[in-house]
């Protein structure tokens, strides 16, 4: 299942390259080859001071950066769930909700990895494998994957409805904690979004 | 105050520097001490990763160790972190907080100076989390919370220039991301107290019923001089090389060890960390020490070696 998921981030990666620029990296399946001290990435853009002593990037705080980096990170896996959709479900108002949340989402993740590439951060996921809050799991991926019918549509709503929830929070919480403009810009823009597909819910 | 933490570190280190003619009584004073404190595991500990020090040739040094220590005992849980996720409250993993009582999502120096802190000394208004241990899905929080701070990792005549971690800085120690216990990047240590013979791994291990699960964590001793955090939260800091700070890291500061002991034993397949396997084991600190009471502990206890408790004393 892993080496499926990771063949289907792959496939993804490969779309998404062809849509972005050249030096977008494919984002969460890679495996870890993180050094321990200094970063070629952070070197080019070393950090400055803010008044707190917390760590920017240019016009980015670290609010932007683990802001992007989380929903990076949720919205990957979101794109692998919408996509056993088809095939899955049996629900047609299911797989009219779920078709463009889907192409939705993938175009969020394209502007996030363009912001993240201006951060000069790579593009590793740093939130692989944790339980983080709201995020569709590898293990509910399996158990959804394995489901077939209502219940497949039952599970899939419920991750969706966490998955949403949890996406306009946070975006909530970074249109004020963050500092790139453009960053803020699509974190309001995410928030109005998620809340908005949250209500249209089958 | 928890039960006596185990002697291994400074151990190692007096083992390291038993050499030459010296005070009989110092090490007459030291074997009792490792026989009424030093803990099985904290012997074979030295067996197995310090073979030079295995076998004293003289005891007749001073007894000399870089030293001065936190208990800071577990204060509350929140799915925040202020160093990745600042002004994000809910935005991580779940965390497991000691010392300052205060830290959440907001936090930064000004609201730590703030805050309260369950530390023994009272002086240290530090932040230091770690990842919630699960067992069987129910936490399970560390009812030994030893913070070192350590000289060790460098040569002496680097100890002598260690300079005071600044206020404010941020530090993370081990990778949330590690892929497993081949993983080089993993630091993770986890071993059995007072079950030596139990060898420690990077992913948990399995400790006898009258044992707890200990986890050992070395962070990063070398800054770079100028930044209190980084955009990846590591590239300001670095460990040393050969026994000394890298040029681009060139300011040595005390190294921190965690020392955590979980009060869980047995199979090992029911644990889980918020950030998933034993070897994602990883760390942050916060800084909120006094400038004052942070520079007189390196000047007295860490530069001139010398072994002090939580009050900074000799």
């Amino acid at each position: 299942m892993r080496a499926a998921t990771a063949a289907r981030r792959a496939a993804s990666a490969a779309v998404l390259a062809v849509l972005l620029t050249a030096g977008c990296g494919e984002g969460s399946g890679k495996p870890s080859g993180e050094a321990r001290s200094t970063s070629s990435a952070a070197a080019r853009h070393p950090a400055t001071r803010a008044p707190g002593g917390q760590a920017t990037s240019g016009t980015f705080n670290s609010s932007d950066i683990g802001w992007i980096q989380l929903m990076i990170a949720m919205d990957d896996q979101a794109v692998l769930l919408l996509g056993l959709v088809p095939g899955h479900s049996s629900d047609a108002e299911v797989e009219k909700w779920a078709k463009p949340v889907a192409t939705a989402c993938r175009g969020e993740l394209a502007r996030l990895r363009k912001l993240l590439a201006r951060t000069g951060v790579p593009d590793t996921n740093p939130h692989e494998g944790h339980d983080m809050p709201g995020m569709v799991t590898e293990d509910e991926l399996r158990t959804i994957g394995r489901a077939k019918g209502t219940a497949f549509d039952a599970l899939f709503l419920a991750a969706m409805r966490e998955h949403l929830d949890q996406a306009a929070k946070i975006a909530h919480s970074e249109r004020s904690a963050g500092a790139d403009p453009a960053t803020r810009k699509l974190a309001a823009s995410v928030e109005r979004t998620s809340r908005t597909w949250r209500t249209g819910l089958p | 105050m928890s039960p006596t933490p185990p002697r291994f570190p400074p151990l190692r280190r007096v083992l390291g520097r038993w050499r030459g003619p010296g005070v009989v009584l110092a090490a007459a004073g030291l074997i009792l001490s490792m026989l009424s404190t030093g803990s099985a595991s904290a012997r074979a500990e030295l067996r197995a990763t310090d073979k030079a020090a295995s076998s004293p040739r003289s005891a007749k040094a001073p007894v000399r160790v870089a030293e001065f220590v936190a208990e800071c005992p577990f204060t509350h849980r929140l799915p925040d972190d202020p160093i990745v996720f600042p002004g994000l409250p809910g935005a991580s993993h779940m965390h497991s907080f000691f010392g300052n009582d205060s830290t959440n999502a907001h936090t930064d120096l000004a609201a730590l100076k703030r805050g309260r802190t369950s530390c023994s000394p009272t002086t240290d208004l530090s932040s230091y989390w770690t990842p919630t241990l699960y067992a069987g899905g129910k936490e399970v929080e560390p009812t030994g919370t030893t913070f070192y701070y350590l000289g060790e990792g460098v040569r002496d005549d680097v100890i002598a220039t260690i300079k005071p971690l600044p206020p404010g800085l941020r530090i993370v120690a081990g990778n949330a991301k590690a892929t497993g216990v081949g993983d080089p990047t993993s630091i993770a240590r986890w071993s059995c107290l007072h079950h030596g013979e139990v060898n420690p791994s990077k992913d948990f291990v399995n400790c006898p019923s009258d044992s707890m699960l200990e986890s050992y964590l070395d962070f990063p001793q070398c800054w770079n001089g100028k930044d209190l955090d980084s955009p990846d939260h590591k590239s300001h800091m670095a460990y040393p090389v050969g026994g000394q700070c890298p040029a681009t890291h060139p300011v040595a500061v005390p190294k921190l060890r965690q020392v955590l002991r979980y009060p869980v034993n047995g199979d090992p397949a029911r644990l889980k960390l918020a950030s998933g396997a034993g070897y994602t084991m990883h760390g942050d600190f916060f800084n909120a020490w006094p400038e004052d009471e942070m520079a007189r502990r390196v000047r007295d206890c860490i530069n001139v070696i010398v072994k002090c408790g939580a009050d900074g004393r000799p």
